[in-house]
């Protein structure tokens, strides 16, 4: 004779394919208040919850494409934040260059005992440096461009500018 | 009415409307679930909907077509819901919904409020199971859905779903029994 255990996998395989109950489990069901309670609680589970769930969750119709729309504008923002400071960086790091090749500069005037090597060295960053700030103006999109490109020329700061792209 | 590749097709053309007819089509399906999975809590409902559908909308153009979107949708929402849950620790969520729950009857009139009282109280046990436990019942016994359909949304075979299904709806029975709870 099966237990109510074996009844419970019957009826659980009923409620996942669909197969009908047998005349066994049947008189089962009858007599059995447990396994009766176990069928009831899953077999009418799907119209009463559905239709329940719907009442509940009734009141979350409010879509929120509108925020998504205001979240895609957040990126925008964002993105054009990240140029900002993009070319706020650009500008800075010219400016330090600047200061720092002046500094050299007068370094090279007063002493004479650098490794002629690095002078030369430092003496064409240094001019580059004086030149690129003549052209720069920080507001100008052309100027951007131009510091952009001399910082990739002369391979400094790639890992600042990272990946900077103009609009 | 378009089918919702037909939908897709337009939205990757660049049609938002397409997207938003597209999520609308599942509107109710995605918050009964989240009702579930999120155990009923408003709040959380309404941030995991808005990640859903912000993800949603700039990852639809992977949709290859390999299942139907509904089932496809199901597994977003789904995965969106547990990384909301490992996320957020879902201890002060149940403490919300409990509160929720308790509060939002307030000024119902009598009958309404035993009727739904005891409904949220069948939901209150349900939420007590475990996430995975849930989404199982969820899906067979609320949603109707195939083994094989469950199968492809929580990515198991379906053997494994249905010896799952199996235990959760006797822990579930269980909780509802040592509750006194009788399903009419």
């Amino acid at each position: 004779m099966n237990s109510c255990k074996a009844f419970q996998e019957q009826i659980q395989n009923f409620l996942d394919d669909g197969k009908s109950l047998t005349p066994e489990l049947n008189d089962h069901l009858a007599e059995c208040a447990t396994c009766r309670n176990f069928y009831n609680t899953f077999h009418g589970m799907n119209a009463k919850c559905k239709n329940e769930l719907n009442k509940k969750t009734k009141n979350i119709q409010k879509f929120v494409f509108e925020n998504i729309g205001k979240k895609e504008n957040k990126v925008i923002e964002f993105k054009k934040a990240s140029v900002s400071y993009a070319r706020a960086t650009a500008a800075a790091v010219i400016v330090v260059a600047v200061m720092s090749g002046s500094t050299m500069l007068l370094k090279f005037n007063d002493v004479g005992d650098y490794d002629p090597f690095i002078i030369a060295e430092n003496k064409q960053f240094v001019e580059e440096v004086f030149n690129i700030s003549c052209l720069i103006d920080i507001d100008s999109e052309s100027s951007v461009e131009v510091a952009n490109e001399w910082f990739q020329d002369i391979g400094l700061v790639e890992e600042i500018l990272g990946d900077f792209e103009l609009n | 009415m378009l089918s919702d590749i037909k939908l897709i097709e337009q939205f990757n053309n660049g049609d938002n409307k397409a997207f938003e007819k597209l999520i609308k089509l599942y509107d109710q399906d995605v918050n009964r679930m989240l009702y579930v999975m999120l155990n009923g809590n408003s709040d959380d409902i309404n941030d995991v909907k808005q990640n859903v559908l912000i993800s949603l909308f700039s990852s639809l153009k992977k949709f290859r077509g390999d299942s139907s979107f509904k089932t496809y949708l199901y597994r977003f929402v789904k995965n969106k819901a547990i990384d909301y849950i490992r996320r957020n620790s879902m201890e002060n969520s149940k403490l919300l919904s409990i509160f929720y729950i308790k509060n939002q009857y307030v000024e119902s009139p009598e009958k309404k409020f035993i009727e739904e009282e005891a409904n949220d109280e069948f939901y209150r046990h349900l939420f007590r199971l475990k996430e995975y436990n849930k989404m199982i019942i969820f899906f067979k016994d609320i949603e109707g859905k195939s083994i094989d359909e469950i199968s492809s949304i929580v990515n198991r075979k379906p053997g494994t779903v249905k010896s799952d299904l199996h235990r959760a709806r006797k822990k579930f029975h269980k909780i509802l029994s040592e509750a006194g709870y009788e399903f009419m």
